[in-house]
Formats: structure tokens, sequence, C-alpha cells
């Protein structure tokens, strides 16, 4: 009787492993699984029948989600792409080389990767390089050659958004300067694009403090901040929207802030706060997919691309941000999606969020 | 063990057969559902081969090291937060210190490591056991004091690993082999010689009851230490094995508490008993290998990834309550 038990334990575990098999089987029914039924499906669906996989080792952030959905609309949009298979969840490198090689295991045609280290990817993705795979590292670089490298400009994002700053507050004065995480490379980056405007005006003083990215964070340290002392002005990363309300909730006047293009913030600015939003555009995802197929066309594409910040304030730029608001869109998704380079999505197929195998 | 007879009379004594289904009969389970996955993991690839196994291999050796360091704290009735972080530790130091080293240096770098971290993880036993203070709260602190560290000493992601040595570690693309053989190695030369000595008992006899253990003559504290040296030794190796498989160090909290969610999560999966005293070792890094598995098999069959990191934790529970309801079920007999 007591033997029978193992013999239990024995038959469920590999009931639930056929469990999961037969859950594959099934699913392989429903959409066209990579591989071997890609030409079958899909030459009337989408009319290409390239794989695209996507990584990325931030989930649950609307600008990183806004990134995904990017990378699906222009897939979508170029009808060349018969599949994209995303990898999204909160992980380190070592994950992510599991996850890239999972995708090369897969018989992807083309990798998006928004690479959670400059350094350790280099070696996975020399090796996917090699087996033919064609690898482009947006939002932020890798190292090795191989890839090709899709980034928004972040030393001049940081440059002219503090050098708008110290105009706007005379020249001298107190700044709260918050920045992202100590130690990655596009904090780092921004840092050194805020010296470079600061070189210029000696008289501005910097307090530094960590978000670490998060807004909710962020909009609490501006009320610590604010309810100790007087600031002249406010330079942010990943934490407008909230540094305003916290400013405001503290009772105290507005003062200049600068941050990104998030949906709330643009809104904030349109409704008369002082400030001014420089562009981190998400849709970098679909550049980046547009890269990709550009060279598996077999285009030539420079390694490097990168897109040119923009400073948007009610003088300069009221009309784009009338255009980018969308009050109905989530308050930290990324507002500038027309942005300086031809992509084929259009704003209704980004927010649809649709690949090239949905629906 | 917890059978109580009804009258006086002496317990009968269990067979042979009884008592291997006891204490392996988990481990058995388990090793059949990665006998499981891997085959269907066979079926979704079309040149299923090295380059996959490798992958699977090396990419969950980390997790495989990190889950021992956890098990065995957690089978001396302990639970260690730093895991994560002493491996980030690890893998800081060690990169750093490779870089322009030559492979016999790069060897001795190892050494070295392994023996940092065994002798600080040593310390925080040291100190746990000596303040009185719960385990989990000093370990939680140094979790946070090793990740500081690490960013100290490494500043932000650079060092290098020796390439020869990378490939000793894990082995190339396509050769699952070296990776194999380090995890047979740790387990068979360090686990297994402990496991069986004075040492090991007492570590299975304090986690399962502390006042019996210390009745019977163990010394409880220093066997605490032990399990927390040994524990060391294990994330060391974890360490290397980051430095070897992605060439170079990253100071990340991010990636230290990553570690150690997938090492308390591996050892649950594993069977090993939350409450101390119970398990094997060979469960969490079987249970490292079906977690790293998991995501690429959903991912395979078209599962999107934000559905797909919640099954994995509805596979954890769902196993889980299963070996809880066989449990009852033997006890009941």
């Amino acid at each position: 009787m007591k033997r029978s038990v193992t013999i239990k334990v024995a038959v469920i575990a590999s009931a639930l492993a056929l469990t999961v098999a037969a859950c594959g089987n099934g699913n392989g029914g429903d959409e066209p699984a990579p591989g071997g039924d890609e030409a079958a499906g899909d030459e009337e669906a989408a009319g290409g029948n390239y794989v695209i996989g996507v990584s990325n080792t931030l989930a649950g952030n609307g600008w990183r989600e806004q990134m995904i959905c990017s990378i699906q609309a222009e897939s979508l949009a170029s009808g060349q792409v018969s599949e994209v298979v995303v990898f999204s969840e909160n992980a380190g490198p070592t994950e992510q080389v599991q996850h890239l090689q999972t995708l090369i295991s897969e018989g992807v045609d083309a990798i998006v990767v928004n690479p959670s280290d400059p350094e350790q990817l280099n070696g996975i993705i020399e090796e996917a390089v090699n087996q033919g795979i064609v690898v482009v590292a947006v939002d932020a670089a890798v190292s090795t050659p191989e890839a090709y490298i899709v980034t928004n400009d972040q030393v001049e994002w940081g440059r002219i958004g503090m050098e708008w700053l110290a105009e706007e507050i005379g020249g001298s004065g107190d700044v709260l300067y918050m920045r992202g995480i100590e130690g990655v490379q596009s904090d780092t980056d921004r840092h050194e694009g805020v010296e470079a405007a600061l070189a210029n005006y000696p008289d501005i003083n910097l307090n530094t403090v960590w978000t670490s990215w998060d807004y909710t964070l962020g909009g609490e340290i501006a009320v610590q901040e604010f309810s100790a002392r007087d600031y002249d002005g406010v330079w942010t990363t990943g934490a407008d929207y909230t540094v305003v309300n916290g400013i405001e909730s503290v009772g105290k006047d507005l003062v200049p802030v600068t941050g990104q293009d998030s949906n709330a913030f643009v809104g904030q600015l349109i409704d008369g706060a002082p400030g001014a939003a420089v562009t981190n555009p998400a849709v970098i995802g679909a550049v980046g997919t547009n890269v990709a197929l550009k060279i598996l066309n077999g285009e030539d594409v420079e390694q490097t691309t990168m897109l040119t910040p923009a400073l948007w304030t009610m003088e300069t730029a009221a009309e784009e941000m009338e255009a980018a608001f969308d009050p109905d869109r989530g308050p930290d998704t990324s507002a500038a999606i027309d942005i300086d380079y031809p992509l084929e999505m259009t704003r209704e197929q980004l927010y649809a969020c649709d690949g090239p195998s949905d629906g | 063990m917890t059978e109580v007879a009804p009258q006086t009379a002496v317990p009968r004594p269990t067979s042979a057969v009884a008592r291997f289904r006891q204490r392996n009969g988990w481990v058995v389970g388990l090793a059949l559902l990665l006998a499981g996955l891997i085959f269907l993991r066979s079926t979704q690839v079309a040149n299923f081969g090295g380059f996959e196994l490798r992958a699977l291999v090396a990419g969950g050796l980390m997790l495989a090291f990190v889950a021992m360091a956890q098990g065995v704290v957690v089978i001396s009735g302990g639970i260690n937060l730093a895991v994560g972080a002493l491996m980030v530790l690890a893998n800081c130091v060690s990169a750093l210190l490779m870089e322009d080293a030559s492979f016999a240096m790069s060897i001795l770098v190892a050494i070295l490591t392994v023996i940092g971290t065994a002798l600080l993880s040593g310390l925080m036993g040291w100190i746990i056991t000596v303040s009185g203070m719960p385990d989990i709260v000093v370990t939680l602190a140094l979790h946070f004091t090793f990740v500081g560290l690490a960013l100290f000493i490494l500043g932000g992601p650079g060092g290098r690993a020796n390439p020869d040595f990378a490939n000793m570690i894990v082995g190339g693309f396509s050769n699952p082999w070296p990776a194999l053989l380090w995890l047979s190695a740790v387990f068979c030369l360090i686990w297994l010689p402990f496991r069986y000595s004075r040492s090991g008992i007492a570590t299975y006899a304090i986690g399962s009851d502390r006042q019996a253990a210390f009745l019977t003559g163990v010394i409880v504290k220093r066997a605490r230490v032990k399990a927390y040296l040994i524990s060391g030794v294990f994330v060391g190796f974890a360490g290397l094995v980051t430095t070897a498989l992605l060439g170079s160090g990253s100071p990340q909290g991010t990636v230290a508490l990553g570690a150690l969610l997938s090492s308390v999560a591996a050892v649950v999966l594993g069977g090993v008993a939350l409450a101390g005293g119970r398990g094997q070792l060979l469960g969490p890094v079987l249970a490292a290998f079906v977690l790293t598995l998991i995501p690429s098999i959903l991912l395979s069959m078209g599962v999107n990834s934000n559905i797909a990191t919640l099954l994995q934790g509805l596979i954890i529970i769902v196993v889980v309550m299963l070996g809880g309801f066989l449990e009852m079920k033997r006890r009941k007999l």
C-alpha cells in the first residue's frame, strides 16, 4: 500500500508533464507555431515571414510596455513579419542570456533586445550573430561590434534639459537634481550631459537625490525636500509628473521642472505648470524593428542609430505637445510618438498593441 | 517519525523500501518531472542537441548553486536572505581580479573567492548565533551590505573573466559537459562528504529539533555556523559561474534579489521543508533546472510572457500542494 504512493507520485508528475505537453499541442493549432508552419500560415495573413524575438527585463513599466507595443505595431505595419516572440519578465543578465538562448533555439530571424548590462550579453549576442541572426540593442548600448545599436542620445538628453533649466532660473540658484539608479549606463550618460551644461553656469548648486526611476518614490522625495527647504528648479529623470504633484501637495509655488515626455507631465505643462519635457521616445522599439528589417532585406545600415532628443516647452512646442498629449492614456506612457524617424506604424496601431500573430 | 503508536508498544521498524520512499520520493518525482520537461523541450526545438542542453545546464547552474546554498541553511532550521547578494559580491570581486589575469592566476582568484564567501557567510552565521538576533534580520541587513560592497568595489558594470577559465567552467555554446561536471563535482566532493559527516548529521538534527539536538550532545551554535560556512562555499561557486557565463561583473541589487527569490522557490519546489531538518539537497538542484526550463517551454508554446510568469508561480504552488497532499495521505496510512 505504501509502495503505491511512490508510484502515484511518479504517475502524477509525469501526468503533469503530459498535461503541459498537451496544452502546447492545443495551442499550436490556434496560431502559427514558430518554424514549420511559418511559410504555410502567413503568406496570406501578413505577407512576410520573418520572426522577430524580443527580450526585455523590466516588466510592468509603462515606458517599457510601450516599447514592446511599438515593436509589435511596427512589425504588423511592415507586413514582413509573421510573428513576434516576446520574452518580458523582471530578470537580470543571467536570465536574459537564457532568454536570448531560447530565442535562438526558436529560430528567430532577428532579436530586438533591451540589454540589462552593457558587457554581459556580448557572448550570447555574438553567438546569435554567428548563427545568422540580426541583433539590435535598443534603448541602451552593448559593447560588442556585432550588434546594431538604436538608442536615444542620453548625454544630449541630460544636457539640453539642464541648459534650459539654468537659463530659466537666471543662471544661479539651488536645483534639486533627481537622478535614477547609480551605476546604470543611461544614468551615467545623462549625468555627463548635465555636467557639460553646468560648466557654463558655475553659480548653480545641485542637491543630488536618487529616485530609482520610480515615479512614486520620486514624488515622495519631492514632498520631503520641498517641505524642508526651497528650490529654484528641479531636474528629474523618470519622476517628472509626481514631482510636480509633490510640490503642489506641499503647498509651495511651482518652480520650473524638467522631465521626460511622460503623458501626465506633458498634460501638466499644457495646463500651465512651468517646465520643459525632453523627449525620450519609447517607440525606440519600433525604430529598432525597422532597422532589423532593413538589415534582413540586405540594406546597409549604420551600426549605431541615435535619436536626438527634442526639448518641449509651451513657448516653443505647444503644437507638438497638444498633439502628443492624450488624456485617455496612462500617466507614465511616453507621449512622443511622432518622431524624427520614418516609421510604418500609426498611432492607432501602437495603442492597439497588436502584433502580426494577434487577432 | 511522528507516528504515535496507540498503545505503549515498541514502534515497528520501517522497511528499507519505506525509508527510501520517505527520504527520496520527492526527489525521484522531481527527477521524472525534469525528464518529462526536457523531453517536451526536445519536441519543441527542431534540432534539439548540445546547444539547448548547454543553455539549460549552464544557464541553470548559478541558480542550482544558490539553491544549494539556501537549502543547507534551511535544512539547519534557518534562512539565508543574503545568498543573492553574496553571489553578486563574489561575481564582482572575481571579475575585477580576473581582469588581465592569466589562467593560473584566475584559478587562484577562483579558489580565494570561494574561501572568501565561505568565511563571510560563516561570519554571518557566527553573528547570528552570538548576537541571538533572528537570522532573517541579520541576513536581510547583510543583503544590503553585500550589494553595497559590490557596488563600492566595482563601481558599475565591469571586470572580465579569463576566457580559458570561462571555458573550463561553462564550456562553449554547444558543450553542456563542463557545467554538468562542475555541478556533480561540487555535489559529490563537497556536499555528500559533509552530509554524511558528524557535522552534516548535526545540521539535520538542529533543523529538526534544536532542543533535542542539544540534549543529545550536538553543539548547536557550532553546527549553525558550519551550515552557513558550507552555504558560503556554494555561493562562491554561484558567483564564479556567473562570472564565467557572463564574462564580467554586474553589481545590481535586482540581480541579487532575483537570485534570492529563485533560491527560495527552488528550495520549496525541491522538497526541503522550510521548517528545517527534512529534505535532500538534490531536490533544490533539480528544481533549479525545472525553474530554468519552464520559461523557455512556455515561450515556445506561444504563451504571452506576462501570463507565463503567472503560470510559473502556479506550477510551483500546484507541485508543492501535490506533495503536501501525498504527505498527508502517507501519514494517515
